[in-house]
């Protein structure tokens, strides 16, 4: 399990985190989600030990700053390093020096799921293509913790299937708890478990995805003639949009009941549209900034 | 420790290739060098007294070649009756000579190219090495996976260090090698005795070893390469610049040396500041065993330095070489990743030497015009131009460059600061 309590980072006078607080248990896909420079890979700088977090995150009770703990963790940042002259033989022998329990059998099995040649020098590949080395070695790794900053950058659809397989199986396999911070939020929403929202340098949201978006209710009507912003005053609106007769509206609360008092409004035509992770995202944000 | 092992031996294995890229090259050049350009030096060794003489060949009657030295070698409390020499002995108004048929000693040809140019390959290592071996820490990109991966930052450190140790000796041994196989099958000889070598090659392990973990601490003081390179350039001249400086002020204000100009020392007994350059105190070790060559019995190794402050220097330099090893170890155990790729701003680093010189040379200047201490003023302004990269000083630079212009005046113009020298 991995406890976050109280940390808070700046980066000079300027604050990046403050505050935060998380618990994310063994077995868990967590989706770390934020607008650009919300401190998502800042997150995950501290959680991985590469920024000294000052004993506010623990891994069952250990300091990640330790060597003896870091062998449970793999972090794969959105830039991953690599030296020059490196191939893939080369990168897993790196990693295998550190990580004595690597399996050169799931790393040999993705390389060939991507077709890609680990003779080949490194320099070379495209983006996409040295992501899918680096997700082929944190797979490999079979660590307790895997963190993957920007995870789906770069990686075409079918790419984006394997890994995502690949990750569902690892952590049932193996139990392990993998932090994923990504802007394909819809990629999120297919495997993620629980995520946590960083706005304005704080957790503004977390929790189970599927039960935070289900809190939001999302109805476009049609009227017989033109209708105002007072019509909807009392009801719990997350956004409204009117366009002459037509509205669509986002609601917090159930579903049924938010139905039964826009009826109450005689639209002409109503239907509940669904609502995904992403516009869930946004809302969030934007009601946000409105508090503010 | 079991990781640091482990990332050690692999950064070794995937080093293995530059480094034979690195020995060859040390090796081709070497070899052209020592067969191409080498300059012979030929001495004649006198059994008699032990020692390689000084002199000149000169031509005697019929013919005869002989050696036309002088008369130090022996004591001169020493009777004509008891000189070793004394049947080729004769007195001038200078004093006693030897006119010595060349039959009646060993000559010995060599090449003194041999401890120059593994010296050189050293030396260049020593210095590039650094930089190759911990550039890559200086990025923040790098540092996410560097960092994060099962091994302390400590041991990554070391780690480094110590295969960029490899990197600088092993190729210098080659090197080393290479020459004295080379003058031995030219012929070349230096009546050395492989003890001698033995305790110069180790010498030059030792020096080179020195030299390197200086320049490991000079380019880690700093947060990002650019910086790492201009402290290690710095790192060259700087602690011979604050210790000439000192010796200057002090000869200046109190006048109690033979003055002692900046770049050379003018009695055996002044204080050698220029060995605090890395490169001088390495020649000079160089140059010792030159001498060695030169005048001195290889098997008496005792003899070889006469100067005692080859050996000061030697204790200093060693000191601070385990200072500058902690030094990287404390570096690595505490600097913030954060401050990767921020301006350096270590106490040791621009903090330091900017102000430290800026004033020093303003004293030493006192009495030689204004013009050289505004001259000093903008010196100091562009290092700060540096420090900060660009002109956005803090009040402690504005502060201190008010300061030198103010001194400027006061010092630079006044008569009462001139100190006569000559």
């Amino acid at each position: 399990m991995i406890e976050i309590k109280g940390l808070s980072h700046s980066f000079g006078t300027k604050q990046v985190l403050k505050d935060v607080e998380l618990t994310i248990p063994d077995g868990t896909i967590m989706g770390l989600v934020g607008i650009n420079g919300a401190g998502k890979s800042t997150l995950l700088r501290l959680i991985s030990g590469v920024y000294d977090s000052k004993n506010c995150v623990k891994y069952d009770g250990n300091d990640p700053m330790c060597e003896e703990t870091r062998k449970d963790i793999f972090f794969l940042p959105d830039d991953p390093y690599y030296s020059s002259t490196s191939t893939p033989n080369k990168l897993f022998e790196f990693y295998a020096a550190l990580y004595p329990d690597i399996d050169k059998s799931i790393f040999d099995r993705l390389i060939g799921e991507y077709r890609i040649n680990p003779k080949h020098n490194m320099r070379n590949f495209s983006k996409g293509m040295r992501r899918q080395v680096f997700i082929a070695l944190a797979l490999a790794v079979k660590p307790k913790y895997m963190l993957l900053d920007e995870a789906f950058d770069g990686l075409d659809p079918l790419s984006r299937k394997i890994f995502k397989d690949a990750i569902i199986e690892f952590v049932e396999n193996e139990n392990a708890t993998v932090i994923i911070s990504s802007h394909s939020l819809r990629e999120l929403e297919d495997f993620c478990d629980k995520f946590a929202l960083i706005d304005n340098n704080v957790i503004k949201s977390q929790g189970g995805i599927a039960e935070h978006v289900a809190r939001l209710c999302k109805f476009e009507l049609a009227f017989t003639e033109e209708i105002s912003k007072n019509r909807f005053v009392g009801l719990p609106i997350v956004s409204l949009d009117i366009k002459s007769r037509f509205v669509t509206i986002v609601l917090e609360g159930d579903a049924e009941e938010m139905r039964t008092s826009l009826e109450a409004l005689s639209p002409a035509v109503m239907d509940e549209m669904p609502l995904d992770f992403e516009e869930t995202f946004i809302h969030d944000i934007i009601s946000g900034r409105g508090e503010q | 420790m079991l990781n640091m092992k482990s990332y050690f031996r692999h950064q070794l294995k995937s080093y293995s290739r530059p480094l034979l890229v690195i020995v060859a090259a040390a090796l081709v050049f070497g070899f052209f060098i020592c067969t191409l350009g080498m300059e012979t030096r030929t001495r004649y060794y006198c059994e008699e007294l032990g020692v390689y003489l000084s002199g000149s060949i000169e031509k005697g009657p019929a013919g005869v070649e002989y050696y036309e030295t002088y008369g130090h070698y022996v004591d001169h409390d020493v009777p004509a009756d008891q000189d070793p020499l004394k049947q080729y002995r004769y007195e001038t108004d200078y004093g006693t000579r030897y006119r010595i048929p060349l039959t009646a000693l060993t000559k010995h040809v060599y090449a003194p190219i041999l401890l120059g140019y593994p010296a050189t390959v050293l030396g260049i290592l020593s210095f590039a090495v650094p930089i190759w071996m911990f550039a890559f820490l200086k990025k923040k990109r790098n540092l996410d996976c560097c960092y994060s991966l099962p091994i302390s930052r400590v041991s990554l450190g070391i780690a480094q260090y110590l295969v960029g140790l490899l990197l600088v000796l092993i190729p210098f041994c080659a090197a080393y090698l290479q020459n004295i196989l080379i003058n031995l099958l030219k012929g070349y000889f230096f009546n050395l005795g492989l003890n001698y070598l033995l305790v110069h090659f180790l010498f030059c392990i030792l020096t080179g070893t020195v030299i390197y973990s200086v320049f490991c601490f000079a380019f880690n003081l700093a947060n990002s390469a650019a910086d790492g390179v201009i402290f290690l350039l710095v790192s060259n001249v700087l602690p011979f610049y604050l210790f000439a400086m000192v010796l200057e002020l002090y000869a200046k204000f109190y006048r109690k040396f033979i003055v002692v100009p900046m770049l050379y020392t003018t009695t055996y007994y002044d204080i050698e500041s220029s060995l605090a350059l890395p490169w001088r105190f390495f020649g000079k070790i160089l140059s010792e065993y030159e001498n060695a060559v030169d005048c001195k019995h290889a098997n008496n190794v005792a003899e070889i330095w006469e100067s005692a402050q080859t050996y000061i220097w030697l204790v200093i330099w060693i000191l601070a070489a385990v200072f500058c090893v902690f030094g990287v170890v404390y570096i690595f155990r505490t600097r913030p990743t954060e401050k990767t790729e921020e301006i350096s701003d270590t106490i040791l680093g621009y903090k330091l030497f900017i102000p430290v010189c800026s004033f020093l040379t303003m004293l030493i200047l006192a009495g030689e015009g204004v013009i050289l201490g505004i001259f000093i003023t903008g010196a100091a302004a562009l290092g700060y131009t540096i420090y900060r990269r660009g002109v956005r000083y803090a009040k402690s630079d504005l502060v201190i460059m008010l300061i030198l212009f103010v001194m400027a005046f006061v010092l630079g113009g006044m008569d009462i600061w001139r100190c006569d020298y000559y």
